[in-house]
């Protein structure tokens, strides 16, 4: 084991993790300094701001409910506890929660697979009358996600933010703090990389 | 090339999302419409996944927003009793006060002043505040020690307050160390706990509780309210979560903040240093005890703080052995960073209900016996005597890096609190990674590079905070 002691560490974060845009900045920070205050109005108002968008989100790349709704209330939570210590979104708040939504499904393949090679059978249920059909397409749906769990954590985040979060382009560029056209590449690669599993998966 | 591809998947995704088939989409760019299909294709059945998002049922929402709020209100409290409550004061006319204060009178000799000053007397408010703004001011690592040191100033000044018969308001935590009818030993101060008071079930010595209340002219506290805030749980680990463990039936909330020792698996043996929150329990530290056993019988006897001196025969990560008593070192523990094995050592310890005995503070004592000798507890007759727990010292999990520690004392006394080290990625539980034996901790400011997992070697800079190490950075080799 290589072990060395007090090297200096960088005084600044990686810049990859303070997103570049600022537009969010005076839309954040009076809600950021309400829930600093534990506000009594400002933390039922942050659930019910972004909960959905982060259960969709959790709920898309995982298909379990139930985690999804841990998973977005962990998210929820952690943004409490950082804020009370000064940490937490520098100027986007909602592309903080995101990239934390990420993380914690990371995180829950990480710890459940290693790698993500298979998907637990508890999907999503739709209101399809028909049980046939509803089993077909659960089928279906299990195995577009174990496609999707071959696919990079950036590519399993755009898709999820597309189709979870129903984010535009423009919107999930925001997110990722990237531009329209890096999104567009991004998804069009991911698209990709998901019909290619999905075709080694029918041969 | 590819912009013009890009965009003509967006016009052709956008055509069929509006019901137009497929082939008849990509007949728009025929030239692309080989490079088109395949990703319209995926487009098709990643929406799949979409089916049925929209319907988020009520009671999910409904336990999601508890779950929040309840975590508001552990916040609201831990910050009530680490922050002192300036009561009519806001943050703007505080930092007004502060530095007019600062200016006029300085801010340093004022505060000195108030040093001695007591509930009731005009500076009071002046050391509370000055408590207030070096605990805003203190680092993550220092302000755990500071939070203890006024939780023990707010027990000095009502010991003073009794001695000098004044009577005021007072609220202060402590150790319950005897309970005889009304009467309650709380840090060395009795309390007398009438039948109007509001007390929580269950309280037994031990435990550690707030006390709000009064003192009288008769050197006495008149409790109004007394409420769990601290207690130890020894059991078999039966649920491991993101959220919550389960030790022998009792769920416990955890998060980054608890101290969970690593390796610990589904029926191992814990003790769990319990905070209550909001009538929560919530497990500031875990702590590995040993495999699989029967889970032992609560003593009744009391739990005591007591004292002791001898030499230090062993330096663990979570254990010390001083003058053959295992101690286990919990995140409240206070160490001299420069003893050594083979030092004499002074030992404040606590004994829990199930016999363990934490270490609360070990300091060097200088001109100390040649002989681990032990002496009696500072409390006098419900001391008890040091007993050997073999199975604690023996308990530690090979990973723990108890040898690590030791080694590292005994070469560099200094306290390291940023470190860069690579190893082996042995386990990954939720937001801890076990790295060479190491546990650090990984937020959504980690920098991790090269997507590693389990059994991947990596290299780790890593910052101690509040007794934890925090991963800044962790790349694949």
């Amino acid at each position: 084991m290589v072990y060395s002691r007090n090297r200096p560490l960088p005084d600044s974060r990686p810049t990859h993790t303070t997103p570049r845009t600022t537009a969010l900045v005076t839309d954040a920070s009076p809600e950021i300094m309400a829930l600093r205050a534990l506000d009594t109005e400002a933390i039922p108002a942050l659930h019910a701001r972004y909960l959905v968008e982060l259960y969709r989100y959790a709920a898309y790349r995982t298909g379990d409910p139930q985690l999804a709704e841990d998973l977005a209330s962990e998210v929820l939570v952690r943004l409490l506890e950082a804020v009370r210590v000064g940490k937490g979104p520098a100027t986007s708040l909602r592309g903080w929660l995101m990239g934390t939504a990420s993380h914690l499904v990371n995180d829950h393949y990480r710890r459940a697979y290693g790698r993500p090679t298979e998907v637990l059978t508890e999907n999503l249920r739709s209101d399809a009358p028909e049980v046939s059909a509803q089993a077909e397409q659960n089928e279906r749906q299990a195995d577009v996600r174990r496609a999707l769990l071959r696919l990079t954590p950036e590519q399993q985040h755009v898709l999820s933010l597309r189709f979870g979060s129903g984010l535009s382009l423009e919107e999930t560029a925001l997110r990722m703090d990237r531009s329209a056209n890096a999104i567009k590449a991004l998804q069009f690669r991911a698209l990709a990389g998901l019909r290619r599993e999905l075709e080694a998966r029918q041969t | 090339m590819n912009d013009r591809l890009y965009d003509a998947f967006e016009v052709c995704r956008l055509a069929l999302e509006t019901g137009v088939p497929l082939d008849a989409s990509v007949r728009l760019y025929p030239e692309l419409a080989d490079e088109l299909t395949a990703p319209l294709e995926a487009w098709q059945a990643a929406s799949l996944l979409a089916t049925g998002l929209s319907d988020i049922p009520a009671e999910r929402i409904q336990r999601s927003r508890t779950r929040l709020l309840e975590t508001a209100a552990q916040l609201r409290r831990t910050t009530r009793r680490r922050t002192i409550a300036v009561r009519g004061f806001s943050r703007l006319a505080l930092a007004a006060l502060s530095l007019l204060l600062f200016v006029v009178l300085g801010w340093g000799g004022l505060a000195t002043a108030s040093a001695q000053a007591l509930p009731g007397d005009s500076l009071y408010r002046v050391k509370r505040v000055d408590e207030n703004l070096r605990l805003g001011l203190s680092a993550p690592s220092k302000r755990s020690d500071l939070e203890t040191e006024y939780s023990e100033r707010r027990s000095e000044e009502v010991r003073a307050l009794l001695e000098l018969g004044r009577e005021h308001e007072i609220e202060f935590t402590g150790v319950v160390r005897s309970q005889t009818g009304e009467i309650w030993d709380v840090n060395g101060v009795r309390v007398v706990v009438g039948s109007e008071a509001e007390v929580d079930a269950g309280l037994f010595p031990g435990v550690t509780v707030e006390v709000e209340g009064s003192t009288d002219a008769t050197g006495t506290v008149l409790a109004s309210e007394i409420h769990l805030a601290a207690y130890t749980w020894e059991g078999t680990v039966e649920a491991i979560g993101l959220q919550a463990w389960t030790v022998s039936g009792r769920v416990l909330t955890v998060d980054r903040a608890s101290a969970i020792a690593p390796g610990i698996r589904l029926g191992d043996r814990v003790l769990v240093l319990i905070d209550v929150l909001s009538g929560s329990a919530h497990a500031r530290s875990i702590i590995y005890l040993g495999p699989k056993g029967p889970d032992p019988e609560p003593s009744p006897s009391p739990t005591n703080e007591w004292e002791f001196e001898g030499r230090v025969q062993a330096i663990g990560a979570q254990v010390w052995i001083v003058a053959g008593q295992t101690l286990l070192i919990v995140p409240e523990s206070e160490l001299d960073g420069t003893l050594h094995v083979g030092d004499a050592a002074r030992v404040k310890a606590q004994t829990t209900a199930q016999g363990r005995v934490l270490a609360l503070k070990i300091t060097r004592e200088d001109g100390g016996n040649e002989d681990a000798e032990l002496e009696g507890g500072s409390d006098g007759d419900s001391s008890p005597e040091p007993e050997d727990t073999p199975e604690s010292s023996e308990g530690s999990p090979p990973t723990a890096g108890d040898g690590g520690s030791g080694e590292d004392s005994s070469e560099d006394p200094e306290v390291q609190d940023e470190d860069t080290f690579t190893g082996e990625v042995t386990a990954i539980s939720g937001s801890t990674w076990t790295i060479d034996g190491r546990q650090v901790v990984v937020d959504q400011e980690t920098e991790i590079e090269g997507d590693p997992g389990v059994g991947d070697t990596v290299r780790v800079d890593a910052r101690l905070v509040d007794g934890s190490w925090w991963a800044e950075k962790i790349e694949k080799r």
